[in-house]
């Protein structure tokens, strides 16, 4: 994993600025889109996800992953709160990536 | 959209104009020096990338070309930085070794027809098709819904998680 980033001020829970919702960012590996949106900042990993499949125009295929920009799987945090996993330094930063599984070998 | 078994067939106009457009939204606003790749033509790309192993970084040239793109993904070999070409009698030390998973693998020399080629097996690639290598619906090359960027990818993901070196020493 990378070294995490420290948390910057306006990712402060409760800051004023931004109205209780932090900025999350997805790529899709299948395409290089990248998308930024806000979310609350008590929606979990699953939802935010969800969220950008709306945003990026995509299906969500059965084998796709979630991952965060550095490349670490994050399917068994999927419950969780996304600002819990920055809090606790599952993820380094709000970045993530879809990818989708591929055949070979 | 790809299927299997059937052999791709080249449409250089296609692939061109297909290429041209993906390489635009994929940069997005990027340039293709600040990325460090490279258009030498119409139909090829240049990505240059590392394999890591015990502080060491081990530099390797990949060559993209679109020749059946987008209906099939584009072709892709590790190749000789100075020829940009691959020939298994001299380049194997241009192609990295890499720990086969269920996804991806790399065979320098897969016999294929009446001679061999280098195949990066993984259902991102022109050749993956071209060997008829049994494959999954779900991954399937997908036009509307890939391009290039899935490719180079996959490459990468490879060349991070499961490098073991190149395949024959470099002096």
């Amino acid at each position: 994993m990378t070294m995490n980033q420290p948390i910057a001020p306006n990712e402060q829970a409760g800051s004023g600025a931004d109205h209780g919702q932090v900025q999350v960012t997805f790529v899709y590996e299948n395409t290089g889109d990248e998308k930024r949106f806000k979310v609350q900042r008590s929606a979990t990993l699953n939802e935010i996800w969800q969220e950008a499949y709306k945003e990026l125009g995509e299906q969500q295929k059965p084998d796709d992953q979630l991952e965060s920009a550095a490349g670490i799987s994050l399917m068994g945090y999927l419950s969780q709160q996304v600002t819990e996993l920055r809090k606790s330094e599952i993820i380094a930063s709000y970045n993530f990536q879809i990818r989708a599984k591929t055949g070979g070998a | 959209m790809a299927a299997r078994n059937i052999t791709p067939i080249p449409d250089m106009a296609t692939s061109a104009k297909a290429f041209a457009v993906d390489l635009e939204k994929v940069l997005d606003g990027d340039t293709l020096e600040r990325r460090g790749w490279a258009k030498p033509d119409d139909h090829t790309l240049l990505v240059p990338l590392f394999g890591f192993r015990a502080g060491r970084a081990d530099f390797y040239l990949l060559k993209l070309r679109f020749t059946c793109y987008p209906e099939w993904p584009p072709s892709a070999q590790f190749v000789n930085p100075l020829t940009q070409e691959y020939s298994s009698a001299t380049d194997k030390l241009w192609v990295p070794n890499i720990q086969a998973d269920s996804e991806f693998a790399v065979h320098p020399e897969y016999a294929f027809g009446q001679s061999s080629i280098q195949l990066i097996c993984s259902s991102v690639t022109l050749e993956f098709y071209q060997v008829h290598h049994s494959v999954e619906d779900q991954h399937l090359w997908n036009a509307e819904r890939q391009n290039f960027h899935a490719t180079i990818s996959a490459i990468r993901r490879a060349m991070k998680n499961l490098y073991m070196g190149p395949i024959e020493v470099r002096p």
